[in-house]
């Protein structure tokens, strides 16, 4: 293991460059517009994304209140009884005393 | 020092106004600052220039949650920086095992008498050696990589390790720690290869 070490040590130490700061290379003339364009670009889209991303997340909801409120009435949806009969229980249903 | 300083914060201002005038010249500000990063940990097989804007497009996306002051402001460019080159490490494929047959003679002769030896390098063998633990590099996740380029090979503090990359020290520690082991794995896997042809 130590002398794996010494080894890594030793080719890392091999591998090292000098540090010397190099000046980083100006901006190509047409850059920093580009870039200024992409952005004032994407941030004008952004409302219209914004409100897509509410309608998206309005749509998840009123899909998952529409299956939560299918399990809850999950035998009604599915009995068998012709539907004058379905009204007819319902509308003693409201009259009954509770 | 102080006139670039009042310079930075009325350009920030005015940037987050959405001046375009205002922006070029942020963008020509802060461009030495991002690209000395840039060209430091670019990807291979990615353009400069086309990474320096995505890291401009997030430093405006941004601008309005910087709270720091106009100082702070290429210290906090340097980091989107980072970070934005470590997003691009990652999407690319960790490079497989590397094989001792599949080394090139200089690399092997290297090896041999620099790391196995112990012989001072020559210019050429420092070349050789950078490409070998470029290549045993390529195999660790991209953080951990990084973080032994910066601490090993670059020898910078800790203080500016933490500063560009936003880790605690701990953490810091504890990344290099297992980046160290591995490497030594990945370095033992070549050399017992070697030994058993």
């Amino acid at each position: 293991m130590n002398n794996l070490d010494g080894l890594l040590t030793r080719l890392i130490a091999a591998a090292r460059e000098p540090a010397t700061p190099q000046p980083a290379p100006s901006a190509p003339p047409w850059f920093a517009r580009s870039v200024v364009n992409r952005w004032l670009a994407e941030s004008a889209g952004a409302p219209a994304r914004s409100w897509l991303s509410v309608s998206r997340s309005a749509l998840a909801c009123a899909t998952l209140i529409m299956l939560v409120s299918l399990a809850f009435n999950f035998r009604v949806v599915w009995r068998r009884d012709p539907p004058e009969q379905i009204a007819s229980d319902s509308v003693v249903s409201l009259f009954l005393p509770k | 020092m102080g006139n670039e300083t009042v310079d930075a914060g009325a350009l920030l201002e005015r940037t987050r106004q959405r001046d375009p005038a205002a922006a070029e010249a942020l963008v020509e500000f802060l461009h030495p600052a991002v690209m000395a990063v840039i060209h430091r940990r670019l990807p291979r097989g990615t353009d400069p220039q086309d990474l320096a804007q995505d890291v401009f497009l997030k430093i405006f996306a941004n601008l309005d949650g910087f709270r720091g002051s106009a100082t702070s402001l290429e210290a906090w460019a340097r980091r989107i920086a980072f970070r934005t080159c470590l997003n691009q490490l990652r999407r690319q494929r960790s490079r497989p095992e590397l094989r001792w047959a599949d080394l090139p003679e200089e690399q092997v002769e290297m090896l041999e008498s620099v790391v196995l030896v112990s012989h001072e390098p020559d210019p050429g063998q420092q070349a050789s050696a950078r490409e070998l633990l470029g290549a045993l590099l390529a195999q660790l996740p991209p953080k951990e990589r990084t973080l032994l380029e910066l601490l090993e090979l670059e020898q910078r503090s800790l203080d500016e390790v933490q500063q560009l990359t936003g880790w605690s020290r701990i953490n810091i520690r504890v990344r290099l720690h297992r980046a160290r082991r591995k490497l030594r794995r990945a370095l033992a896997r070549l050399l017992k290869d070697h030994e058993q042809p």
